[in-house]
């Protein structure tokens, strides 16, 4: 019953931890006053200098405005999501992207307003295809022809980009026979390629799909960060990368890329109240709700509209499998690698020191990119990333084991021989017990941070809980809540973990 | 019942036991004493392949044990140890320490094992603890709980290791008066130990060990009491020596000073007996040639028998010096001797006691 209660109030205190912020956050945009006169309104790119411009980090509008405006200062972010959050909070004044995303997002976000010019050039939107695919580029390219000849292609841009809240899908009979091609995509931008009722969606996809129908062979989409769409093509783990990736001298030397499909124009958003008059098209100000209003609207749009919760669902699933299974592979493996490391063997305790050495001194994404993208890239990245957890995982636990072991003094291990145990039944009837129970406090620690090291599996395509986050952001544009929904779910896992583990520990013990 | 013979052990280029030949009887209370670091504990590490001897031969019961076709767990079995540092089982309660070997080796049940081992414990005293776990126990508790351990395996022979070394002085009784017990049982024990009065009366054999051999051994009465050799005559009396080492007449006085004021007060010479030897070390200073090489001083004291000797050994080739009509050193020394060693002068001044 008082664990209960303990259990209770931990978890009420971790959430209005976790909710002052965001509420806070919320706050600012309605309480903060303007930090600008009247006259120092934004009415066009100009107006932009000396100020503090978010761009999406080493895309063509970054290089651009670096070239050209260096009285600007830039802010570099990774998604478009965590830019407009900037912006709420004023810490830049403008932030520049792609057309296409930008009128979804101010869209979706209040109080945010699009200038009328920007002065970086439109870029070209292309479909990515290893050097080795040259004969499939060349049909996706045939496929384009066609469908602008029959003037097709330009409704299915409109229906995407004006309308994306109504747009859908075709129907369309997707052949389901045939050698699949892999299309890795980061389904996290609306609305090029993202996640509307659990099923993949945006223009991107629908041209994929179009394809597909084309060619006549099944597809299979393969989820990524975005930074490793490209480098998929090369090594093989894709045939074929779209999610709408910009044609650029630099990246067409290492890849084909296939005829632009749309002209990307660049959109600069700045906050509504410090925008000129004259730019302000009808957009409201933002609507003030109460701090259970804005808690409700946020769960229903990033948990209940279109069955969000499928998508934490699975990721906690995936999450739980990935953690579980490197945990049980990398305490097994970590029990050998201790074996090894105190074996009177030099060869086999020096190895293992090498190998606890390499292991703890690279960073974990270091090695999970290699062991995905270099050594295996034939097989499953989810075995694989269990496979490196695992190997991580049995460098710490492993010198976790010696030293617990090696604190059982030698003399119970002598009485246990002098007993006439064998040296293997003492160690299991005299040292393990007394090990285990030194080693599990710590061993708790590492397993915690082991299941919350995960979370790196997106870059390397697993769509965990971390990446199930990321998808529902790019969607509702939400900075904090489906965050904290995660971090709330990786609190529990671990919790769940090692009450497990303490139950086990209870029985051992 | 068990025969040892030339045995040897080394650590590396350290021989610890260079040849070591016992024989152990059954009933047989064996103690082993010696200075520290000669092998004692060593050997009896060796006699339970605790550490693999590296020559000479143990046999038990007409079996060869060194040849590696012995099974050492079974032979384990038949010969229980005790440690210095008692080492109980930590995460096992005393009861459970004592069942551990029956369950799981003799393969007897539980209950048959705890019966077993409550009988145990009442003869060790422990029977009340038997459900404490060792981290409550004092260190003679401790030890008691580990000779019923090691009773349980139904032993031929137990071997002590310093059983009471570890203990302060209050509790080293409890422990010796089990051994004791079990020795009147007419349990088989061989016992390194430094309590030489326990050795004296409760062994049948006492074996003095000295840099890796068995230097003397005998009744308790013959090593204690006539001690046929020099080292065992110097350990069994617990002879102190004080060395100086003089090199010219221009010696540091206060070196010597300062080092004989810290002997007195380690061994706890009485102001008396510091007196006397400060007059006698007087007059011999002052007939030494010193001028003439290297003199080698020593003084002796028994902490057993408080007799006081004095040494002194003269450079080579130096002619005897008149001591004996010393007023004073025939006032206070019983004997005064002088004989040749390695072809130097040996002087030997035993100082009068008291009680002769």
């Amino acid at each position: 019953m008082n664990k209960c209660f303990h259990i209770a109030a931990t978890l009420v205190a971790f959430l209005l931890i976790l909710l002052i912020p965001a509420q806070a956050a919320g706050e600012a945009e309605s309480s903060a006053e303007p930090k600008q006169k009247a006259s120092d309104k934004i009415a066009c790119f100009e107006d932009l200098r000396g100020r503090i411009l978010a761009v999406p980090s080493s895309t063509v509008q970054d290089i651009f405005v670096e070239e050209h405006y260096p009285d600007i200062k830039l802010d570099r972010f990774d998604t478009e999501a965590d830019m407009m959050l900037s912006l709420q909070q004023e810490k830049c004044d403008g932030a520049i992207m792609d057309d296409v995303i930008c009128y979804a997002l101010v869209r979706k976000t209040e109080g945010v307003t699009i200038l009328p010019d920007s002065p970086v050039p439109p870029c070209k939107m292309g479909v990515v295809f290893g050097k080795h695919n040259a004969e499939l580029c060349e049909q996706f390219n045939a496929f384009i022809r066609q469908l602008r000849e029959k003037g097709e292609l330009q409704p299915i841009m409109e229906r995407w980009i004006k309308h994306f809240d109504t747009a859908e899908m075709p129907d369309l009979p997707l052949p389901r026979k045939g050698k699949p091609i892999r299309v890795a995509m980061e389904p996290c931008t609306e609305p090029i390629v993202f996640i509307k009722n659990e099923k993949i969606a945006g223009f991107d996809a629908e041209l994929i799909q179009r394809f597909s129908v084309y060619i006549n062979r099944p597809v299979e989409i393969v989820e990524m960060e975005y930074d490793s769409l490209i480098a998929s093509t090369t090594t093989g783990k894709a045939d074929m990368a779209a999610s709408g990736i910009l044609i650029t001298e630099e990246r067409a030397e290492s890849v084909l890329f296939s005829e632009p499909y749309y002209d990307s124009h660049s959109r600069v958003a700045v906050l509504t109240k410090n925008a000129d008059a004259s730019i302000i098209t009808g957009n409201e100000g933002p609507q003030i709700l109460g701090i259970w209003g804005s808690i409700k609207r946020s769960f229903y749009r990033n948990i209940i509209e279109e069955r969000r919760y499928m998508l934490l669902w699975d990721g906690l699933k995936v999450t739980i499998h990935i953690s579980f299974f490197s945990a049980l592979l990398g305490t097994i493996l970590g029990a050998f690698i201790c074996y090894m490391r105190m074996s009177r063997c030099k060869l086999c305790s020096t190895l293992a020191k090498i190998y606890i050495d390499v292991m703890r001194g690279t960073p974990v994404l270091v090695l999970l990119m290699m062991m995905c993208y270099v050594a295996f890239t034939q097989f499953d990245n989810t075995p694989v990333a269990i496979i490196t957890f695992a190997m991580n995982f049995a460098a710490y636990v492993s010198e976790m084991f010696r030293t617990s072991i090696s604190s059982i003094d030698k003399g119970q291990t002598e009485a246990g021989i002098a007993l006439g145990f064998s040296p293997v039944r003492t160690f299991c009837y005299i040292v393990l017990p007394q090990a285990v129970r030194r080693v599990l406090p710590v061993y708790k620690g590492e397993l915690i941070s082991l299941i919350k090291n995960t979370s790196i599996v997106g870059y390397v395509a697993v769509a965990d809980l971390t990446r199930a986050s990321y998808i529902i952001r790019g969607r509702t544009f939400d900075p904090f809540f489906p965050l904290l929904m995660v971090a709330l779910m990786y609190f529990l896992i671990a919790w769940l973990f090692t009450y497990i583990l303490d139950r086990i520990g209870n029985k051992v013990c | 019942m068990i025969q040892i013979i030339h045995l040897q052990k080394s650590f590396g280029k350290v021989d610890v036991l260079t040849d070591v030949n016992l024989n152990i009887k059954c009933g047989e209370v064996i103690s082993i004493i010696g200075p520290s670091g000669t092998g004692k504990s060593t050997f009896l590490r060796c006699l339970n392949l605790l550490e693999q001897p590296t020559g000479g031969s143990i046999i038990i019961d007409g079996q060869e044990v060194l040849n590696g076709r012995v099974n050492t767990s079974k032979l384990r079995q038949k010969m229980g140890m005790v440690f210095q540092s008692f080492n109980l089982f930590n995460h096992l309660s005393v009861l459970d320490n004592v069942c551990i070997g029956p369950v799981k080796l003799l393969g007897k049940s539980r209950k048959e094992a705890e019966t077993k081992a409550m009988e145990l414990l009442k003869l060790v005293g422990m029977a009340e603890k038997a459900h404490a776990m060792p981290d409550e126990l004092s260190g003679g508790q401790k030890q008691r709980a580990a000779i019923a351990r090691s009773l349980s395996m139904e032993p031929e022979i137990i071997l002590f290791d310093e059983p009471t070394s570890a203990l302060d002085p209050t509790m080293v009784s409890e422990v010796l008066s089990v051994i004791r017990a079990l020795a009147r049982q007419g349990m088989t024990m061989a016992i390194v130990t430094h309590e030489m009065s326990f050795a004296r009366d409760v062994s049948t054999r006492v074996v003095y060990m000295d840099k890796g051999i068995i230097y003397e051994e005998g009744t308790p009465e013959e090593i204690f009491e006539h001690p046929k050799r020099e080292r065992t005559r110097v350990f069994v009396n617990r002879i102190r020596d004080f060395h100086f080492q003089f090199h010219s007449p221009d010696y540091d006085r206060y070196l010597l000073k300062s080092e004989w004021q810290a002997y007195c007060n380690k061994y706890f010479l009485t102001r008396e007996s510091m007196r006397k030897a400060q007059l006698i070390g007087n007059v011999l200073f002052r007939n030494l040639p010193l001028a003439k090489g290297t003199v080698d001083f020593y003084f002796r004291y028994s902490e057993q028998t408080r007799e006081m000797s004095m040494e002194v050994l003269l450079p080579f080739g130096v002619d005897p010096i008149e001591l004996e009509n010393n007023s004073i050193i025939r006032e206070l020394c019983s004997d005064v001797d002088y004989n040749y060693e390695d072809d130097r002068v040996k002087y030997k001044l035993m100082l009068r006691h008291k009680n002769r």
